[in-house]
Order: structure tokens, then C-alpha cells, then sequence
């Protein structure tokens, strides 16, 4: 860890400090104060204090007198020899601050204003919300309080500005941090999607609870048509729409959620936040997928979603941050798997639609995570019409093969890179993959595979010898009689994706293979439309 | 009002000034408590206590140095609760173990993010002589000479413990990182 990072990580803990609600309140300081004098009074009245001796008087009058005579001439010498420069570069510096200040002041309050009439909330809630809170404590603690602040600007030109956007940034409404995305000019990492989140969830969640309270004062008419609400609650949705949240309502219950990312009125600009922090915003969007033991959505959506849940939970699961939402989110995952995995119930367990999910779950249509075992389950009721898998399974099942692929299988690295470990459960899953599509040879199973699916189903193809499975995996221009040959996928070891994007992936060759294969085959990845508007990612140049 | 006034009406016995000089203050001086190892739980009687030592020495209030000097009752008070925390977690280590749970709950209340609070725990292992340095440089952008104020100790001392304190929080937390990756 260099110094950098080290200043980083301190400094992001400072704000986390900041944000730390006070807990004292001052009026229990002068109870104790007068409880304390009450005693003491009455302590007094039963012992009364005794005088000092007079020895110690006569003392105490010599220490006093010359004492007064030290007093005197320190402040005489500093009257006839001031340092003038130090005074008059303190009182320009000085000056500066109360210029800035009283600029400042105007400025804080009508951005707050601002704020709050944007989201047209009464002062008295207002300022009970935590990010106005944490305002007010930077206004109130950093920029008013004087010395600090010319300490700070003594060695610190910048100090004032920085402060002032400090202060003036934490006022900011969720549309306005949302909308401030599309300033980043390149895409963001995950470390600064990740960081993002973390202040538009401190922003929202407060805001979101004021606008759902309010909705009980609508609750009679709430299950009217959207068209006959009242001028109020439809002036409500309208405020809340501009701040991208939206009114959900799950069964009986209203409430609002704030989707920015995928609802229809999304900017643009959100793309540029990173692919594997959606799933926060996703689930903050979606709240539960489960009511009581039934599934909210379709079988179909709801596996769309975990799919993306998956994502951010594997590159959160290695960076363990955001645990407090990352906690909730990998609850949600295993709930909503156990109930799809296991059938609704009896009824619908082995129906069509269930059987149906397995093989897409199996085939990698909804993530890897859940691969193996719908694989599992699919061959044990193939070959008995049950399945001993779907009656052992737990949900801790679901967080230990999430945990598997995130720890075992997908590696990321700082530099953004990912890599995969080719071992014997990785090989055991593919097999599945390849044995479904040689069975049914339905390209849709291709279309859905991600670019590390597409190699590994490559290397297992090659590797078995089934040249005709490997070139529905390559684009026209790759000869596949220059590929080097091999009698299988164990002599690989591991794959790793050399960008974000997964445009280059190395597979790495086992040290007793390399005779064989050479160190490693690089892959150069592209997509090709599939005809029904979405693409399928294929490989387009094979190197050793 | 500005703060000087504040002070000298609160010394004259004005207490509705010396409640407003407790509220500007109040959120460092738990922050700092928080920082040196007062359990969440206990910050709101830790800094009552702060603040009632301070209104007792309010007459002694030399104007210069009224932050370092809270700095120093707060270091105090802090001091005092972490030896008597010690002598109470023995007692209850010796009853059940279980104590230090409860308190693990209630610091997720005030660091919400895991990485925070590992960060929190390694500060909150280093000792003290540098723990505090590093607290009062990095938390509350105090300068060498106010550290050394506050801690009564040298200019160089302080510049020691700080770069100590620094070297061993970064090994601490590599250390953490390895064995979190396995």
C-alpha cells in the first residue's frame, strides 16, 4: 500500500467519522452540573469550608505581588514591539476569510433552500434528514468555525474553495447526483461506482422514507387509477419522478423506490457508472422479489434479476464493501434462488416452466453461479423423476456457490482484469453446457454466453475433438486446422481477461502441457448479431 | 454570537451560552472519543462527562487555546473510561465472554461500511502513543505544534509517532488484506 492509498483510505474514513450522528444532548450537561452544585450546597451547609490559615495568607500576598509585576512587563513588551508583518499578513489572511465567509453564508443558505424546494419538503423534516444534517454539521463545525479554518488556510491556498464545494456538494438532491455522472468523461471504475453509491444511497434513503410516510395521507385512494388521484398525491409523484424514483406498490403497500438506472426516463449518462455495481440499484429499485414464499415477478424476470444480482455480489463478495446493502442483496439472492430452484411448490416443482428454467440456468442463461446445480438437478430427475439435490437444498447451498465462483473461479485484480480457475468443477460445468447444446443443438443456448463461457466451451469442444461444435463458436475468418491440438481441457489451468470489456482473454497452459500447447492461447473476442436484435459474443482470432 | 463571546458570557454563568458552546463542539468531542476507543454506546456519557469537567475549568479558559484544551479534557475523559472499560471487560471476561458482541452491532450503527470499521479496529489497536497522533492528524487536521499541545510531548516526538503510527497501520492492514484473500 503505498502513501497515496493510504491517504485515500483515511480520508474516506474521516467522512465516514463525519457522518456520525451526535448522541449527547446538552441539556443533560447542565442537569448534572446543577445536580452537582445541589450536592455541594448542601455538603457545604452540613460542613462549612474551612478558612485558610493566615501563615498561608501572608504567602499567598507575596506570590500575588509578584506575580502582577511579571503581568505587567510581559504585556509592556508586547505592546512596545509587535511583530508587524506576522500581524499584518494574520489580518489579511483574516480579512479574506470574512469576505469569503459572508459571501459564503448567502450562498449555503439558498443552496439549501434550493434543495429543499426542489424536493418541496417543510423545513422542520427538512432538517432532520441525515444528509442535511451532515450539511449543516460542515457548515456549522468546519466553515464557521473561524480559527480552524485560517489554521488550515495558512498552509493551504486552496483550502476555502475546496471547503465550499465540500459543503455545497453534500446539499446535493439525487437528481443532481445523478446527473453530475455525466461529468466524468471516461467510463468509472468499480472503486468509484462503488464510492458513488454509497453517497446517493446516504442521500436517498431518508428522502424516500419522507415521501412514503407522506403516502399515508393518500392511503383511501391510493388503488384508484392513477388518473382520479388527488391534485396533491399526483403533485407527490410528479416531485418524486424528477428525483427518478417511482411509486411501487406490492400488494396493499405504497411506497417509493428510486430507480435511475432503469427506468424509462433514465439518463444516458449512467452508462458510464460500472456494469457490476447495477445490482445495488437494481435491488433498490425492485426491493424483494419474494412475498411471503411466492415469487413477485415472473420465473423468467425474476432469474434476469438474481443475474444480475450475481454480478455485483462476486465482485463485492472479494472487496467486501458496502456490507450493509451487500448483506440484503446476497439474503435476496439465496431466498430468490431457493424458491426458484425449488419450485414455487409441489405443483409447479418438474413442471414444464420449471424444467424449462433449469436448462436456461444450466445453460448460463441466467449467471454462472447456479449452473452445477441446476445441471445436477436436471440429470438426477432425468434418470429417477426426482431429484435428491432439490430436497437437500439449503439456501446456504446458494451463498456457497456464490461464494465458490467468487472466490475459487473469478479472480479480479486491481488493474480492473479478471481471471478464472480452470479446475475440476470448472470442467465438470462446461461438460454440462456442451452436453446440452450437442443434445439439443439449440443456438440460443450460444447466445447467451458471456465471453469466458464462450473460450472455456471452446477449449472442451477442441479438446474432445468435436471441430464442428468449436466452429460455431468462431467467426468465419479463424481457421480452425492452424489452432494447435490437444486431448483435452485439463491441460489448462486458468483464463484471464486482460481488459474489462473481456476483448482478449488468455488461457493459461499447465507447466507439464507446454511442450505441447506453449505457454498459452491468446483469444481476440467480437459478437455478431444473432438476427432477433441482440448479439452473440463469438471468437475472432486464436494466437499461441 | 461568535465563540469568544460565547466563552465569556458562559463563564459570567450564562448557560444558555454554554449550551450553545457545547453544540458547536459536541460532535468533536465525540468524534475524538469515538476515535480513541470509546465504544459507541458510551460516547454520550463520555462526552457529558467532558463537558461537565469543562464548564468546572470554564474560569481558567486561556482564549488562545480553547480546541486544544477541549482536545485534553476529552483525552482525559477518554483515558479515564478506557481504564475503567478495562477493569470492567476483565470482570465480565471472567462472567462470559459474550460482551463484545454487542458492542460490534452497535459500531456498525455508526460506520456503516465493513472497510471502515476494519479500518476503525486496526487505529483502535495500535497503542495509544500513536494512536492518538495519528488520530488528531488524519480526524481533525490539527498541525504538528497543536499535537504536541495536546499530547505534552516534543515537536519531534510527535513527527516519530506519526510516521511510526503510520508505517504500522499500513503493515496492519496489509497483513489484513492477505489474510482476508486467503
Amino acid at each position: 500500500m503505498d502513501d497515496k492509498q493510504f491517504d485515500q483510505r483515511m480520508a474516506l474514513l474521516k467522512k465516514s467519522y463525519e457522518r456520525m450522528e451526535s448522541q449527547l444532548d446538552p441539556s443533560r450537561v447542565l442537569q448534572q452540573i446543577e445536580e452537582e452544585d445541589n450536592v455541594r450546597e448542601s455538603l457545604k451547609s452540613v460542613n462549612p469550608v474551612r478558612k485558610p490559615s493566615a501563615k498561608w495568607q501572608k504567602s499567598a500576598v507575596w506570590i500575588a505581588s509578584i506575580a502582577s509585576v511579571l503581568l505587567v512587563g510581559i504585556l509592556i513588551s508586547s505592546y512596545m514591539y509587535p511583530s508587524a508583518f506576522v500581524h499584518s499578513d494574520e489580518e489579511k489572511i483574516e480579512g479574506s476569510y470574512d469576505d469569503w465567509f459572508s459571501r459564503f453564508q448567502k450562498k449555503y443558505q439558498e443552496k439549501r433552500e434550493k434543495t429543499r424546494l426542489e424536493l418541496n419538503i417543510p423545513e422542520e423534516n427538512f432538517k432532520k434528514l441525515t444528509f442535511v444534517k451532515s450539511a449543516d454539521y460542515k457548515y456549522n463545525d468546519k466553515a464557521k468555525n473561524k480559527k480552524i479554518v485560517l489554521n488550515k488556510m495558512t498552509y493551504d491556498p486552496k483550502y476555502l474553495t475546496q471547503l465550499e464545494q465540500e459543503i455545497l456538494d453534500s446539499l446535493q438532491t439525487p437528481r443532481e447526483l445523478i446527473e453530475q455522472i455525466e461529468t466524468h468523461e471516461k467510463p468509472m471504475s468499480f472503486d468509484e461506482s462503488r464510492y458513488f453509491f454509497s453517497i446517493y444511497y446516504y442521500t436517498t434513503k431518508d428522502i424516500l422514507q419522507y415521501y412514503t410516510n407522506e403516502l399515508s395521507h393518500f392511503n383511501t385512494v391510493l388503488s384508484q387509477e392513477k388518473k382520479d388521484y388527488p391534485k396533491e398525491l399526483k403533485q407527490l409523484i410528479a416531485t418524486t419522478k424528477k428525483q427518478y424514483f417511482e411509486l411501487s406498490h406490492d400488494g396493499n403497500i405504497y411506497s417509493f423506490k428510486t430507480n435511475p438506472i432503469f427506468m424509462k426516463d433514465a439518463p444516458a449518462s449512467i452508462d458510464r457508472l460500472h456494469p457490476d455495481i447495477l445490482g445495488f440499484y437494481k435491488y433498490l429499485a425492485t426491493g424483494s422479489l419474494l412475498k411471503g414464499e411466492d415469487l413477485r415477478f415472473s420465473v423468467e424476470e425474476s432469474a434476469r434479476i438474481l443475474k444480475l444480482y450475481e454480478r455485483t455480489l462476486i465482485n463485492n463478495l472479494s472487496t467486501s464493501g458496502l456490507d450493509f446493502q451487500f448483506h440484503n442483496l446476497k439474503k435476496e439472492f439465496e431466498n430468490g434462488w431457493f424458491v426458484l430452484l425449488k419450485g414455487i411448490d409441489d405443483k409447479s416443482r418438474y413442471s414444464p416452466e420449471h424444467i424449462k428454467l433449469l436448462n436456461d440456468t444450466a445453460n448460463g442463461k441466467y449467471g454462472e453461479s447456479m449452473r452445477l446445480t441446476a445441471q445436477f438437478i436436471l440429470e438426477e430427475f432425468k434418470g429417477k423423476g426426482t431429484s435428491k439435490t432439490i430436497d437437500n437444498l439449503t439456501r446456504q447451498d446458494i451463498g456457497l456457490d456464490l461464494s465458490y465462483l467468487s472466490n475459487e473461479v473469478y479472480m479480479e485484480s486491481e488493474d480492473g482484469s479478471t481471471s478464472l480457475q480452470i479446475d475440476y468443477r470448472w470442467i465438470i460445468q462446461t461438460e454440462g453446457l456442451y452436453n446440452a447444446y450437442i443434445s439439443s443443438k439449440d443456438d440460443t443456448i450460444l447466445d447467451s454466453l458471456n465471453p469466458m463461457n464462450v473460450v472455456s466451451l471452446f477449449l472442451y469442444a477442441q479438446g474432445k475433438g468435436d471441430q464442428e461444435t468449436a466452429k460455431r463458436l468462431l467467426s468465419q475468418d479463424v481457421d480452425l486446422s492452424k489452432v494447435v491440438q490437444f486431448d483435452g481441457m485439463e491441460h489448462f489451468t486458468i483464463l484471464y481477461a486482460t481488459d474489462t470489456s473481456q476483448t482478449t482473454i488468455k488461457a493459461g497452459v499447465k507447466s507439464e502441457s507446454t511442450q505441447m500447447i506453449g505457454q498459452h492461447l491468446t483469444f481476440q473476442l467480437g459478437t455478431v448479431a444473432t438476427g432477433k436484435g441482440e448479439k452473440r459474443c463469438i471468437i475472432t482470432a486464436i494466437s499461441e | 454570537m461568535t465563540e469568544v463571546e460565547l466563552i465569556a458570557r458562559a463563564q459570567q454563568g450564562d448557560k444558555e451560552a454554554y449550551i450553545e458552546l457545547i453544540r458547536i463542539h459536541q460532535r468533536t468531542v465525540e468524534k475524538f472519543a469515538f476515535q480513541c476507543g470509546v465504544h459507541s454506546n458510551d460516547l454520550a456519557d463520555v462526552s457529558q462527562e467532558v463537558f461537565v469537567k469543562l464548564y468546572r475549568f470554564l474560569h481558567q479558559f486561556k482564549q488562545d487555546r480553547f480546541t486544544t484544551w477541549l482536545y485534553k479534557i476529552t483525552l482525559n475523559a477518554t483515558r479515564d473510561y478506557y481504564r475503567k472499560e478495562q477493569r470492567q471487560q476483565a470482570k465480565e471476561d471472567k462472567l462470559h465472554a459474550q460482551q463484545q458482541k454487542t458492542y460490534s452491532s452497535a459500531e456498525e450503527d455508526v460506520l456503516l461500511f465493513e472497510e471502515d470499521r476494519h479500518l476503525h479496529s486496526a487505529i483502535q489497536a495500535l497503542d495509544e502513543k500513536y494512536r492518538y497522533p495519528l488520530v488528531l492528524y488524519y480526524f481533525h487536521e490539527l498541525k504538528y505544534e497543536e499535537i504536541a499541545e495536546v499530547l505534552t510531548i516534543s515537536l519531534s516526538t510527535v513527527k516519530v509517532r506519526l510516521l511510526r503510527a503510520k508505517e504500522k497501520l499500513k503493515a496492519a492492514l496489509v497483513q489484513e488484506g492477505s489474510v482476508e484473500n486467503g
